[in-house]
């Protein structure tokens, strides 16, 4: 139960970081938090030769908000996110949803773009990144690029992420007056894996719906954003019945995996149930705080 | 197969400067424990599940297991070295007593007045299989209690 052998470096400065992974090769991973890939690497699924730790940069842990947008330095850390009160004005699911991953000592090393570049489909960030429409900002490889949160995950544990790649930071527009995020998750636990996570963005007027992006995690290989536009629910009050209706359309793209826990359909009918339920809290609490140190 | 990298490390661990030159890929954990003897660190599931190796780097509660020793040069560590749950009987086997010793640290450190829902939410840190948590809760009540009755006579 060690991790294999591998070269550690260092570097000073995002420069030199970069140049670092471009000369380390294909097979040289960042280290960031270290929470998903010291296990990978102990279990021996992951055998990096080379480890470019940017856990101290500080380009990459700068937490910024301006007038259109949040910036998110990809080494800050889950418990920075949750203890921000900057972030928490601002958008406060971002907070509730920290609460969510793992446990306290994890979240005081685990890292936002650590678990971008992770890709896995049943973590938090991914989930909540595609449905506020952030855009996850990279440097190395053949140059800076920009890429939207939507089309940044490829599959499980697979990003858009090119080696000699890092993600920089991650910015998310600022929510408009009568906008509100709730974020969700089912989990054996608190502090487990979620078997579904639901993220839900909507704006209100009297309670009738004038926009919502629905995204659900953990029901495939990628968070899938189900709801994407108001069309066809425009105008209706949101009630018992319409909550009803809109989780039973949304959960008809998902086709999610069975495993031996749970069959494929249980995981379909647990989304809707979820996605029901948070539909029916918008009007009520916006930005429910989860408690969390 | 492929030599292996050391690297020289200087750090504070309980207070005393200690300087190695140790592999990269050693865990913080076995560093503490096997390198400088301070076994007070339990290691228990090695793969982060279970919080029993928790310590303090720079003030902070990380699993020692899921930390390498590189990764602590020029920090500051404070590991498990006695247990006070005995008064309630909060320890069975013993075995996790550290992990959450040094999550309750951790947390009264940052806020000595928790709220019970928040000591609730930081002791889901670290696994206990013998005690069912209710005296390991309840010690941390008490501690929280001391700690904050303790504040509020300096204040007053």
């Amino acid at each position: 139960m060690k991790p294999p052998s591998f070269s550690y470096l260092r570097p000073a400065s995002l420069e030199d970081a970069v140049v670092a992974l471009g000369e380390a090769g294909d097979d040289a991973m960042v280290l960031a938090g270290g929470q998903s890939l010291l296990p990978a690497m102990v279990l021996r699924v992951a055998r990096p030769p080379v480890l470019v730790d940017i856990s101290r940069l500080t380009e990459l842990r700068r937490i910024v908000i301006d007038d259109s947008c949040i910036t998110i330095g990809a080494a800050v850390t889950h418990n920075e996110i949750l203890r921000s009160e900057e972030l928490a004005s601002a958008m406060p699911v971002l907070r509730s949803a920290a609460g969510w991953i793992a446990h306290y000592s994890i979240r005081e090393k685990g890292t936002f773009g650590g678990s971008l570049a992770n890709a896995d489909p049943a973590s938090e960030w991914p989930c909540i990144a595609i449905c506020v429409g952030a855009t996850v900002h990279v440097a190395g490889g053949e140059g800076p690029k920009a890429v939207e949160a939507g089309e940044f995950f490829l599959g499980p544990l697979t990003s858009a992420l090119e080696p000699g790649e890092i993600i920089t930071h991650v910015t998310i527009p600022r929510l408009d007056d009568g906008e509100i995020v709730v974020f969700d998750e089912l989990a054996a636990q608190h502090g487990a894996f979620g078997y579904v996570l639901v993220a839900i963005k909507a704006r209100l007027a009297r309670n009738r719906i004038q926009d919502i992006r629905i995204c659900v995690g953990g029901c495939g290989g990628v968070p899938e954003l189900v709801v994407s536009d108001a069309e066809e629910f425009q105008g209706a009050e949101l009630g018992d019945e319409v909550a009803a209706q809109i989780a039973e359309i949304a959960i008809q793209q998902l086709e999610p995996d069975g495993d031996r826990y749970i069959a494929s359909d249980d995981r379909r009918q647990m989304a809707a149930e979820l996605i029901r339920r948070n539909l029916l809290k918008l009007g009520s609490k916006p930005g429910q705080e989860k408690i969390g140190a | 197969m492929m030599t292996e990298q050391t690297l020289p490390i200087t750090l504070t661990v309980n207070g005393k400067r200690v300087a190695a030159e140790v592999p990269s890929r050693l865990l913080l954990s076995d560093f503490l424990r096997h390198n400088l003897g301070l076994t007070g660190t339990h290691v228990s599931c090695e793969i982060g599940a279970c919080g029993v190796c928790t310590v303090l780097v720079d003030g902070k509660p990380v699993r020692s297991c899921l930390t390498l020793a590189v990764q602590a040069d020029e920090t500051e560590i404070e590991s498990i070295l006695q247990a006070a749950f005995w008064r309630n009987h909060s320890l069975q086997c013993g075995f996790c007593t550290p992990g959450f010793l040094m999550t309750l640290t951790a947390l009264f450190r940052r806020n000595p007045n928790a709220s019970d829902d928040e000591i609730l939410e930081a002791l889901d840190n670290v696994l206990c299989r013998c005690t069912g948590y209710v005296n390991i809760i309840k010690a941390a009540k008490q501690v929280r209690d001391q700690l904050s009755g303790h504040m509020c006579e300096q204040s007053a």
